[in-house]
């Protein structure tokens, strides 16, 4: 889960706690690209099992820090769940893209056709 | 368990609680947050409306059954049909003098009477020999400006040869001519009837709006175009006759009057543009530029007044829309250059600038007319195209906007319907990937995306319109 933040700077800055038995680093680091346009966002891995969040306002940035926060903490959640459904169909991802491309020839076209011979080309 | 999973992703929609969810065939739902988890939790039950389209749409599947597998397959096989008719459409900038100076002109032109600004007939050869190079069947050939009418003699060669050669490759070529029809004669019109070319050309609404943005030499352009789409109209056939809008800060209150003023020229459909920042409009972008959620109100509320114009009997369709419909309720694929993945630069279209030079797109050549060359690539008389295809600076252009491996867009609900367009990218943040947090190009995607499936979700008289634009 993620911890209440700490907010110091003026509110300009904030660093969230969350626990990695939750999420996972993966799920952090891509809820925290999402607001890399309004905020410097530094991961801090260094306090097991927590990670820690700084988020600094970056100059001219409107975003009030306490929505931010909130919208990370629910960010997490989408992110998590994203995980959960790739994971649950990476397989059948990959079967179905080699199903779907299976017709093409990709990598040898001469040896893929079907007069293609072995024993001649041997 | 009562169904296994799919792969899919989901979105929120900008400003909204709704979450659009796809798969990689480009099957669309709109879903709530309480939805997506619940689909997650198998607590979705047989027999309700959601089990029933999320079934149909082969988000999930009943354990056993293969049918969504295979049909998952042929779709995402058909979608990805188009991308083997290589550089189909070929962009001859034929000379860069213009008769008019349009406040957000992107090409940067230079006046009438200039000299060395036409293309020559030996680069215009070349150019043609260069785009019968490309393996595509069927070669398209859009000749631009600058104005292309003051150019015509070499476009009347140009045809001419590009049909004698089509003739004896046996593909097949076709014309169109983008102009603003203010120096449009009989003469012209005989020639592009003969050759069945098509004739594009631009309308930003009614007479004091298109006369504020598009400034003609001897003044009066929209009495000048009105006439010539008449007269085009009339001798070329209703269809060959089209038009494109470009909004600009003027526009942004007046959807409803420039809408009307393009049914009463008699078109049926409309570009909802916005404007680009190349060319006199970046330099005029605090004049005439706006925000990306100004657009988007823009955007809506022509919408709006669109489906409302349609449900009172007169058929009229927003092509903007219509090609994310296509997108979002076929899975067939399309060549709109302006979003494909990897780019459609160079892989669908390629650009001849006057001087010869090969350019990835028409942005191309108007980043080079601001001083960059970083999508210039090669010249005509020196460059074959395979040398072009191979270039490693073109590439990696196609590695790095292939939306499967971009951040964010790797996650992104919108990538089937989804495209890189790294001239604007690069224009923008100096690479060709950029930072997808907050970008603008994101936000408009996944709002028009968003709007489009929430009418058809909420409002079905609207979705009967939509569905008819299909």
């Amino acid at each position: 889960m993620a911890a209440p933040p700490e907010l110091g700077d003026q509110d300009v800055a904030g660093t969230i706690r969350i626990d990695t038995r939750v999420y996972s680093l993966s799920a952090i680091k891509k809820a925290a690209y999402r607001f890399s346009d309004r905020f410097f966002v530094a991961i801090d891995p260094d306090h097991e099992p927590e990670v820690r969040v700084r988020f600094s306002s970056k100059p001219g940035s409107a975003t009030d820090l306490h929505v931010a926060v909130g919208e990370f903490s629910n960010e997490l959640l989408d992110q998590d769940l994203r995980e959960r459904i790739r994971g649950e169909t990476e397989g059948v991802r990959r079967l179905l893209l080699a199903h779907a491309l299976s017709r093409v020839p990709l990598i040898q076209p001469e040896l893929e056709t079907s007069d293609y011979d072995p024993e001649a080309s041997a | 368990m009562s169904y296994d999973l799919l792969p899919f992703d989901f979105t929120r929609i900008p400003g909204g609680t709704k979450y659009l969810a796809t798969n990689f065939a480009g099957e669309c739902c709109l879903l709530s947050r309480s939805d997506l988890f619940a689909i997650v939790e198998r607590k979705v039950s047989v027999g309700t409306a959601l089990y029933a389209t999320l079934t149909s749409k082969h988000f999930i599947t009943a354990p056993d059954s293969t049918a969504a597998f295979h049909l998952l397959a042929a779709k995402y096989r058909t979608r990805r049909r188009y991308r083997p008719d290589l550089a189909s459409l070929h962009i001859f900038v034929v000379t860069l003098r213009c008769n008019q100076s349009c406040t957000y002109c992107q090409v940067s032109h230079c006046s009438h009477d200039e000299p060395g600004m036409d293309m020559s007939e030996a680069t215009a050869m070349g150019a043609l020999d260069f785009a019968f190079q490309c393996p595509s069947p069927a070669i398209k050939i859009e000749f631009q400006g600058g104005e292309p009418l003051l150019g015509f003699d070499v476009v009347r060669r140009i045809v001419e040869a590009a049909e004698e050669r089509s003739q004896r490759e046996q593909r097949s070529v076709e014309f169109v001519l983008c102009s603003n029809l203010y120096a449009l004669t009989q003469e012209h019109l005989d020639f592009i009837a003969r050759h069945k070319m098509a004739v594009s050309t631009s309308l930003d609404g009614p007479q004091p709006l298109h006369d504020q943005n598009r400034i003609a030499l001897g003044g009066a352009s929209h009495e000048h175009v009105a006439r010539s789409i008449g007269l085009a109209r009339d001798r070329l056939g209703p269809d060959q006759v089209a038009a494109l809008m470009t909004t600009t800060r003027a526009s942004l209150g007046a959807p409803e009057a420039i809408i009307d003023e393009y049914i009463r020229l008699g078109f049926l459909s409309i570009v909802l543009r916005p404007l680009n920042p190349y060319g006199f409009a970046a330099k005029q972008w605090k004049v005439l530029g706006y925000a990306t959620d100004a657009w988007l109100d823009f955007y809506r509320r022509a919408l709006t007044y669109i489906v409302k114009i349609n449900q009172q009997g007169v058929p009229f369709r927003e092509e903007f829309s219509a090609f994310f419909l296509q997108r979002m309720l076929t899975p067939f694929g399309d060549g709109y250059v302006d979003l494909q993945s990897p780019t459609g630069c160079g892989l669908n279209v390629l650009v001849y600038d006057h001087d010869g030079g090969i350019y990835l797109s028409d942005e191309s050549r108007m980043l080079a007319a601001m001083g960059d060359q970083t999508f210039r690539f090669g010249n005509v008389e020196e460059t074959r195209f395979s040398d072009f295809i191979f270039d490693p600076r073109f590439l990696a252009l196609i590695d790095e906007t292939m939306c499967e491996g971009v951040p964010e867009c790797i996650e992104c609900a919108c990538r089937e319907y989804c495209g890189s367009d790294p001239v604007r990218q690069y224009r923008i943040s100096g690479d060709f990937v950029g930072n997808k947090a907050g970008a603008d190009h994101c936000q408009k995607v996944r709002s028009v995306v968003g709007h489009l499936a929430e009418l058809m979700d909420s409002d079905s008289r609207a979705r009967d319109v939509l569905l008819s634009w299909v």
